[in-house]
C-alpha cells in the first residue's frame, strides 16, 4: 500500500476535494439503474479509501460525514431511513478501516481494508434493518454479504490501481 | 439568505412529478444563463437522453409502444426524465451554491460549501469514461489541485439568484403537492 512521508498541511482543502469527488461518483452511480434496489457498487467509497492513505485519521471521519450528507442530497435520500442506514454503515466501516490500518499498518493491502469496510458496513446495515423491520430482515444478510464481498474486492482493486498510477497522489510526496 | 439554497435543493429533490422536475431544471439553466454564466446546452441534452435510454432498457409499467425488440414503457420513460432532470437540476443548483456567499458557521459549513464547489468542478470539463476511469479521475484531481473556491465579484453579481431560485422551487413544489386537486 502507498504510504506518504507526511500528511498535507491543507487537510480541509483535501477533504473538500475528496468530498466533491464522492458526490461526483455518487452521481455516476445514481445514473446506473439498479436491478435490485439499494444494491450498489459503492464507487463513491473510493475517495474514503484514498483518504486513509493521504489524510490524518480524524479527518477521515469528517470526510465520511460530508460524503454521507452530500451523497444523500445527490440521491435524494436525506431525511429518510436510507440516510440513517448510509450514515451508520459509513461511520462504522470508516472506524473499522481506520483501526485496521492503524493496527496492521503496512501488513494489510487496500483490498483488505476495502473488504473490511464493505463487510462491516453491510453488517451494520443488516443489524439496523433487523432492529427496525423485524427479525425477517436477517434473511437478507447472506446475499447482501456476498454482494458486499464482491463489490468490496472490486473497489479495493480499483483504489489500489488508482493509488499506484495516480500522479495526484505522487505529488503529495514531493 | 444562503440557507435558502439548501432549502431549494431539498424541495427540488422531493418534487415527485417528472414533468415539474424537468421544468424546474430548465428554469435553473435559464437563471444561470440570465446571470451570464457559461452554459453548454448540448451536453445537458446528451446527458438527459442518455439517462432516459438507460432507464428504458429496464422496462416496467404501461407499454407505450415497441421499438424493435424493446418495450417502451411509460414508467421507465418518466423515471428516466425524473432522474435526468434531477441530475441536471442539481448541477445548476450546486453551481449557484458554489458562487454564493454561504455563511454557515463553523468548519463543517465551510467544508460543505467547498465540497459543492469542487463537485461542480468535477461535473465540468472532460467526461469520465469506463475504460480510462483512473486516468480521467486523476486528471480532474490534478486540474483541481491549483484551484480554490471562488469568492468576490462573481458572488456579488449572482447573489440575487438565491431568492429567484428559492421562490420558483417553492411554487413548483407546492404545485407538485397538488393542493387544488387538478
Amino acid at each position: 500500500m502507498t504510504k506518504l512521508t507526511s500528511y498535507p498541511t491543507n487537510s480541509n482543502r483535501i477533504i473538500s476535494i475528496l468530498g466533491g469527488l464522492c458526490l461526483f461518483l455518487s452521481l455516476i452511480e445514481y445514473i446506473i439503474p439498479k436491478p435490485i434496489p439499494f444494491i450498489k457498487l459503492g464507487i463513491a467509497n473510493i475517495p474514503i479509501l484514498i483518504s486513509i492513505v493521504i489524510l490524518p485519521k480524524k479527518d477521515i471521519l469528517k470526510l465520511i460525514l460530508i460524503k454521507s450528507i452530500g451523497g444523500s442530497l445527490v440521491s435524494g435520500n436525506l431525511f429518510s431511513w436510507i440516510f440513517l442506514y448510509s450514515l451508520s454503515g459509513s461511520l462504522i466501516s470508516g472506524i473499522s478501516m481506520i483501526l485496521i490500518s492503524i493496527l496492521l499498518n503496512n501488513k494489510v493491502s487496500m483490498i483488505g481494508i476495502s473488504l473490511i469496510g464493505s463487510l462491516t458496513s453491510n453488517l451494520t446495515q443488516i443489524l439496523l434493518a433487523t432492529a427496525i423491520l423485524g427479525p425477517g430482515a436477517k434473511y437478507l444478510g447472506v446475499p447482501i454479504l456476498i454482494i458486499g464481498f464482491i463489490s468490496g474486492t472490486f473497489i479495493g482493486v480499483l483504489t489500489n490501481n488508482f493509488l499506484n498510477k495516480s500522479v495526484w497522489i505522487r505529488n503529495f510526496n514531493k | 439568505m444562503s440557507i435558502l439554497n439548501y432549502v431549494s435543493i431539498i424541495l427540488f429533490i422531493f418534487i415527485e412529478s417528472s414533468l415539474l422536475k424537468f421544468l424546474l431544471a430548465l428554469i435553473y439553466i435559464l437563471i444561470c444563463k440570465y446571470s451570464k454564466m457559461r452554459i453548454k446546452i448540448i451536453p445537458n441534452i446528451i446527458l438527459l437522453f442518455s439517462v432516459i435510454i438507460i432507464n428504458l432498457l429496464y422496462p416496467f409499467g404501461r407499454v407505450l409502444f415497441y421499438l424493435g425488440p424493446l418495450r417502451i414503457t411509460l414508467e421507465s420513460l418518466l423515471s428516466g426524465i425524473q432522474k435526468g432532470s434531477l441530475l441536471i437540476g442539481l448541477m445548476y443548483l450546486s453551481k449557484n451554491i458554489s458562487i454564493s456567499s454561504i455563511k454557515i458557521p463553523g468548519e463543517v459549513g465551510l467544508l460543505i460549501k467547498d465540497t459543492f464547489y469542487y463537485f461542480n468542478q468535477f461535473t465540468q470539463g472532460d467526461k469520465v469514461k469506463f475504460k480510462t476511469f483512473i486516468t480521467d479521475i486523476d486528471n480532474k484531481l490534478l486540474a483541481l489541485s491549483n484551484t480554490k473556491p471562488v469568492e468576490s465579484e462573481i458572488i456579488r453579481k449572482n447573489r440575487n439568484n438565491t431568492l429567484i431560485i428559492f421562490s420558483t422551487t417553492l411554487i413548483l413544489f407546492i404545485l407538485d403537492l397538488n393542493p387544488f386537486n387538478f
